[in-house]
């Protein structure tokens, strides 16, 4: 596909996609109503609230978290030099999800720090995982042994999240369930708020791109190049679980996105990430407030998780790629 | 202007790869590292390169010791093509090309007729589109090649340019081509170490050799002098027949 036309193709997707799942859910928005909404007339209340204080918010967040969300994944592979790491798969996701687990069970998010600690302590999480993987392939150098080991890590965090889930009352359970299945249903215009670091840290991704250009053929590569490769990876563990951490604390652990995203605009697209990482963030926006907008529609009233929907749909999709790619994924 | 090795020494896990290594590369000149496996050839290009610090003596680029030259610095110097390199995201021949420019900034636009140039001398026009992961082994060196020469490729004077096994995937006629290319990369100002195992193709084209064995130099200097009989039997474990053309200009060594 020509490259300006994908684009296009790509951004008009996103565009009407949102305005589709302004419309779609249990409550009913008749075209009429909508069209009076947009032009600023009031409608009936409850119109209102449903369209500008639920479903807008929601939106927002879908997009935004889906977009960091894949340009991470982008930025990951890059540096980790290989198609198949991920941030939920190496176990970026559960450690951040075990640490704000860990925060919520023991009623931290009640003191002062409230939802700031929260997502403070999913950062940090990130952040322990995320380094701790970097260094387990480090030691062994080969990449195989480093995504086992990010497959090991991310077991162990989810059998944390599990302990913790054990340990934890009725009311905390609901909310550490949450963490592991990944949902919008909190979506409100504050998490928007605590959302918007996100693309921040895409933006400062993407000043990389160049560099993980480099790193993919190899950190002596990078090095000759002129790239000072620790200093490159620091940065882009802290943009990692500055984006993972925030998403998580705001919706849990999203499967898959982060995964076959940029697998798809690399097939597309080309490898470069100048294009990988903002291809990424526009693909993962539009698949994730697609994947919500369905978990909102099918069950109506009640709704799916996303995160389940994400693993229920990338999950064969990426068995599908893994053999139809045999042999070229490096592993 | 030289890039200079003094008295270095590497040791790895207390073991030691390299021993009291002394070498100078001039602007001008192609030395050419030779000698069996493990003799630490490429050690000595990641000390050459800056990438290893040696255990003893020191590496020095015109004077300047590493640690106190910025890896971008470096960069506009000094480019290495590593003895294998793997890739596994398709990008495509022309995308790889254009990374050795990531030192000097820019546009790929603007390297666009240098990019021509290179993937003309090395026969690359076909495959510029062509995504990397397909490529045969021999197509994937050309490729990096291609990407290691653009690094330098307008500020030959003074600069380096360190190959480790550059020849080792390509066919007969690739490595005469990538031999006569190295030669105008000297006769451009650049000086070119290169690690090779064809010690005739490296003779034929080196102005000196650097027989290298148990991470120790057995010698050093013009071809004919380097590899005499008993050198080769005792750094090989081979012995070669040494056959002098007519002329006495060219020596060749037959091993059965």
């Amino acid at each position: 596909m020509r490259r300006p036309v994908a684009w296009i193709l790509l951004m008009a997707a996103v565009v009407v996609s949102a305005i589709v799942a302004m419309f779609l859910g249990s409550a009913t928005i008749s075209l009429a109503q909508g069209w009076s909404l947009l032009n600023g007339e009031s409608t009936a209340p409850l119109v209102d609230t449903i369209v500008l204080q639920i479903r807008l918010p929601r939106v927002l967040l879908a997009l935004i978290v889906g977009a960091g969300t894949a340009a991470t994944g982008a930025a990951i592979q890059g540096m980790f030099r290989n198609p198949l790491a991920d941030p939920a798969l190496i176990g970026v996701s559960s450690g951040a999800a075990l640490f704000a687990a860990g925060y919520m069970v023991l009623n931290l998010h009640n003191s002062a720090w409230g939802f700031l600690g929260l997502a403070g302590s999913a950062f940090t999480g990130g952040c322990i995982t995320t380094l701790l993987v970097l260094k387990v392939g480090q030691r062994s150098g080969t990449i195989s042994s480093m995504l086992l080991a990010g497959i090991a890590i991310n077991a162990i965090a989810l059998a944390g999240v599990g302990l913790f889930s054990y340990l934890s009352s009725d009311l905390q359970l609901r909310s550490v369930a949450f963490w592991a299945l990944g949902s919008f249903n909190g979506a409100d215009w504050g998490s928007v708020q605590v959302a918007l670091v996100i693309p921040l840290a895409v933006l400062l991704l993407y000043q990389d791109s160049q560099k993980l250009n480099a790193v993919t053929l190899g950190d002596l590569e990078a090095t000759h190049l002129g790239i000072n490769v620790p200093k490159l990876r620091t940065r882009i563990v802290l943009y990692t679980a500055v984006i993972t951490g925030a998403s998580v604390a705001l919706v849990g652990i999203i499967a898959f996105i982060g995964l076959v995203v940029p697998h798809l605009i690399r097939l597309t697209l080309g490898s470069n990430h100048h294009t990988v990482i903002p291809g990424s963030a526009l693909l993962g926006a539009l698949l994730l407030l697609m994947a919500d907008t369905l978990g909102r529609v099918i069950i109506a009233p009640a709704e799916l998780p996303v995160g389940i929907l994400t693993a229920l749909l990338g999950g064969p999709f990426f068995i599908y790629l893994v053999v139809q790619q045999k042999g070229r994924l490096g592993i | 202007m030289t890039l200079r090795a003094e008295h270095c020494g590497l040791s790895y896990a207390g073991k030691a790869i390299l021993r009291d290594v002394s070498l100078e590369l001039k602007p001008g000149e192609i030395l050419a590292v030779v000698g069996p496996n493990g003799a630490g050839k490429s050690s000595l290009v990641g000390l050459l390169a800056g990438t290893s610090q040696p255990t003893l003596g020191s590496v020095t680029l015109d004077n300047q010791l590493y640690t106190d030259l910025s890896l971008a610095a470096r960069a506009t110097q000094l480019a290495v093509l590593p003895q294998h390199t793997s890739l596994d995201f398709p990008f495509t021949v022309d995308e790889i090309v254009e990374m050795g420019r990531i030192p000097h900034g820019g546009n790929a636009r603007m390297h666009a007729p240098m990019r021509t140039e290179i993937a003309e001398l090395l026969g690359l026009e076909a495959l510029r589109e062509r995504v990397y992961t397909t490529l045969s082994g021999g197509e994937k060196q050309r490729t990096q090649l291609a990407r290691v020469l653009c690094q330098l490729w307008d500020g030959m004077p003074g600069s380096y340019f360190l190959f480790d096994e550059p020849t080792a995937a390509l066919d007969i006629a690739h490595q005469l081509a990538f031999m006569s290319l190295a030669r105008q990369l000297v006769e451009k100002g650049a000086g070119v170490l290169m690690v090779m195992h064809d010690i005739n193709l490296a003779a034929r084209y080196a102005d000196r050799l650097l027989l290298l064995k148990d991470g120790e130099v057995m010698g050093m200097g013009a071809p004919a002098e380097v590899l005499t009989n008993e050198r080769v039997k005792a750094a090989f474990g081979v012995t070669p027949e040494v056959v002098q053309l007519a002329d006495g200009s060219r020596q060749w060594l037959f091993v059965e």
